[in-house]
């Protein structure tokens, strides 16, 4: 598993990469947490290149997520593979999250 | 049957995938089916890791065992404390983000993405078994 992050204005892209399981999910929350601590709140997820996610990698996305929520911002997806999308709707998390196709879209929906 | 027997705790949950994932390949499986597999046995073994011996250091075993279905069923072992996973509710996943609780998710892919499963105390062994059939 993988981060990369960059800022585009006051939105911060992190293209994940690889797998988020129990065991890397960890990693990418102490990539991430410390951002929300650091004043950003509004975050893009660019999961193109995401091949696996599992339910303990799922908690700490929905942790991450109240957290932006907590500060007034957001966490939005962006080109979620299809077998992806499969679980993430299975656990109930399309409703939860905004998912796009198109970066230019999902940033203006900020 | 072949098996894995390694300590319970998630630096030992990649070894046991590959494992998984193997088997499931030499059987033909589709790599979409395979994901699925993995993602369940996953579920499984975080189960053990996290609640199977009440942080005491254990053992988990993972059994794949082959049918005629045909059909590949992945059993994990462990000696732990005797506990059903299947035993727990399913988690409210129409909530929205506030309410939203966190957990309770790994059973609910369990059941979903089984074709069958069941668990039994053999001894001093929680047993879960989850069967995959190729379709």
């Amino acid at each position: 598993m993988k981060v990369w992050s960059k800022r585009q204005q006051d939105v911060v892209v992190l293209a994940v990469q690889g797998r988020l399981d129990a065991a890397t999910a960890p990693l990418f929350e102490e990539q991430v947490l410390p951002m929300i601590s650091a004043g950003d709140k509004n975050f893009l997820l660019d999961l193109a290149g995401l091949d696996y996610i599992s339910s303990a990698a799922l908690r700490r996305l929905l942790f991450f997520a109240k957290r932006a929520e907590d500060q007034g911002g957001r966490v939005v997806l962006l080109s979620v593979q299809n077998h992806i999308l499969e679980i993430l709707d299975m656990a109930g998390f399309t409703q939860l999250f905004a998912i796009f196709a198109d970066q230019d879209e999902a940033l203006r929906s900020f | 049957m072949i098996m894995k027997k390694l300590p319970a705790r998630v630096e030992s949950l990649h070894e046991l995938l590959t494992f998984i994932r193997a088997e499931a390949k030499k059987l033909g499986f589709s790599e979409s089916a395979i994901g699925r597999i993995e993602l369940v046995a996953e579920e499984a073994l975080v189960n053990v890791f996290v609640h199977g011996y009440a942080g005491e250091q254990g053992q988990v075993e993972v059994h794949c065992l082959v049918s005629d279905d045909p059909a590949l069923t992945v059993e994990v072992h462990d000696t732990g404390v005797a506990f059903n996973p299947l035993s727990l509710a399913d988690p409210d996943v129409q909530s929205d983000l506030t309410k939203r609780k966190i957990g309770g998710m790994g059973v609910f892919f369990i059941r979903k993405m089984t074709d069958r499963v069941a668990y039994r105390r053999e001894g001093n062994r929680n047993i879960l078994s989850m069967t995959f059939l190729n379709r």
